[in-house]
């Protein structure tokens, strides 16, 4: 249910914020675990037999699988719900995080201090200035000044309630799993520098830190408030993260100068030809030798069309309008097309640390787990795993 | 959504799945996507109400205050307030907003 952050970057809730936050999580949690089960069986008992009257077989990709979805009442109420307790995140959080503005601020500029480097004259894609991301009032960048801390301080507030609890209290579930899968995968790769890239405010970058402490690491995004907002908050939770505003597209770093570049959810918020670009200067900034690693939802050329699509709507109804062509690629062929041999690819699927337990991470390595067309898998309900895919970059001879 | 937001989204015949107001639409008449957003927002709305009293209740009769009995004679006698009035307006507007035209 509903996270109370541990950092001290948090604005201090009403009652009343603190009720309404909680019945979003709850409301989410009945359309993601209950409705998403109701709406799988009437996929099954009607919509399936139904269109098989029609075309003598059943959907055969998440268009159709869409299209005939769009028809049945328990997808529009469904979908109805779970658009609305989207945009209810949000109003759930805004009226603290304006209500406690100017202490936030002042924090922020005290606790940031010499841990993040913005830039007045950076141009922030459209893809992020245009576009309220999942709903997000102001997206990413919000309305005031480049460097506020509003937009920052909404999305981990929000996330905190969107998340409903599975993404841990410090919603850094992700990115502990993903240190902890590195780690004890690859027990000889001890990373010295670590690159975070589109980190937002830092939530999943801070794991690698705690995982590697002798690591230097650094957070790139391109919006300079949820930077400061998250310089502030990893210094006031004691970990030693520097943060910069940069484009991934263009990374103002040295050739070979990282031993593993990381990002989670970030490439399915990206065009398709930018993603190309990223993979590339991912690559270049990578030493010989090292580790690019996303998380991200699982592709749909790996999973059936039902399952597909479960994670596709996202694209047609919460603002995510470059999900389904990120999803629609094959990872294999994204590392490839960047440059990486095809024999350095791997791919896999990690329980979540904070639902499942590190054993269950250790298992799933022993066991070489790739369960990608399953329910659970990038679903962030009850049960959730995480799907990631990397390469390496080849080391010189 | 914004002509951003649509206009990305790789598929053209997805175009119908939107109302005029660019919103996603799934019932058959628009009204329908925002009667349903009013039922859900009044949803929230009575359970801050019942955590809210759930929380006053319980420091009442914990402190010796009053007992579970007095407070439900209370409950009887509630009067309304120029301040309950104004909360009561402002409670309208938040619950009923999707009803509005957008801005």
């Amino acid at each position: 249910m509903a996270v109370e952050l541990q950092h001290a970057m948090k604005p201090t809730p009403t009652g009343e914020d603190l009720a309404r936050q909680r019945f979003v999580s709850g409301l989410r949690m009945f359309v993601l675990n209950d409705l998403a089960g109701d709406l799988r069986r009437a996929y099954d008992q009607r919509v399936v037999p139904d269109f098989q009257r029609h075309h003598g077989r059943a959907p055969a990709n998440g268009t159709e699988v869409h299209a005939a979805l769009r028809q049945d009442p328990t997808f529009k109420t469904y979908s109805a719900l779970r658009v609305n307790a989207q945009k209810m995140v949000w109003d759930s959080v805004t009226p603290m995080v304006a209500r406690e503005h100017d202490r936030l601020s002042a924090v922020a500029d005290t606790a940031s201090h010499g841990r993040v480097q913005t830039r007045t004259d950076f141009k922030v894609p459209r893809n992020v200035s245009a576009i309220d991301v999942h709903f997000m009032p102001g997206s990413y960048t919000g309305s005031k000044a480049p460097d506020d801390v509003t937009p920052g301080a909404v999305y981990d507030q929000g996330l905190a309630v969107f998340s409903m609890g599975l993404m841990g209290k410090n919603l850094d579930d992700i990115g502990l799993s993903m240190a902890r899968y590195v780690s004890r995968k690859f027990p000889d790769f001890r990373p010295l520098r670590i690159l975070d890239v589109g980190c937002t405010i830092g939530h999943n970058t801070l794991p690698w830190k705690q995982t590697y402490p002798n690591a230097e690491v650094v957070g790139i995004d391109v919006a300079a408030g949820g930077l400061k907002y998250g310089a502030a908050r990893a210094s006031l939770q004691g970990v030693d993260v520097t943060f910069q505003q940069m484009n991934a597209e263009e990374l103002e770093f040295a050739d070979s100068s990282f031993d593993l570049v990381f990002s989670s959810m970030f490439l399915h918020e990206l065009a398709l030809k930018t993603t190309g670009k990223v993979f590339k200067e991912i690559r270049r900034v990578l030493r010989p030798g090292g580790l690019m690693l996303h998380m991200e939802l699982p592709p749909n050329t790996q999973m059936g069309a039902f399952e597909g699509f479960y994670l596709d709507w996202d694209c047609y109804y919460n603002v995510e309008p470059f999900y389904k062509a990120f999803r629609d690629q094959d990872p294999a062929d994204l590392c490839r097309n960047a440059g990486f041999a095809a024999d350095r690819y791997f791919q896999f699927v990690v329980p979540s640390i904070g639902s499942y337990g590190t054993a269950a991470v250790d298992e799933a390595i022993a066991r070489e787990a790739n369960n990608v067309n399953c329910e659970t898998t990038g679903r962030l309900a009850n049960g959730i795993q995480w799907f990631g895919f990397g390469a390496w970059k080849e080391s010189a001879q | 959504m914004t002509s951003d937001a649509l206009s990305a989204i790789p598929e053209p015949s997805a175009r119908g799945y939107y109302g005029p107001d660019g919103q996603p639409q799934f019932f058959a008449d628009p009204a329908m996507d925002r009667f349903a957003a009013v039922l859900i927002k009044l949803t929230q709305e009575l359970w801050v109400v019942t955590e809210r009293l759930d929380g006053l209740e319980r420091a009442v009769i914990s402190q010796g205050v009053l007992t579970r009995a007095q407070l439900d004679a209370i409950a009887a006698d509630s009067t309304v307030s120029a301040e309950r009035d104004s909360a009561l307006l402002a409670y309208v507007h938040r619950t009923l907003a999707a009803l509005r035209e957008p801005a």
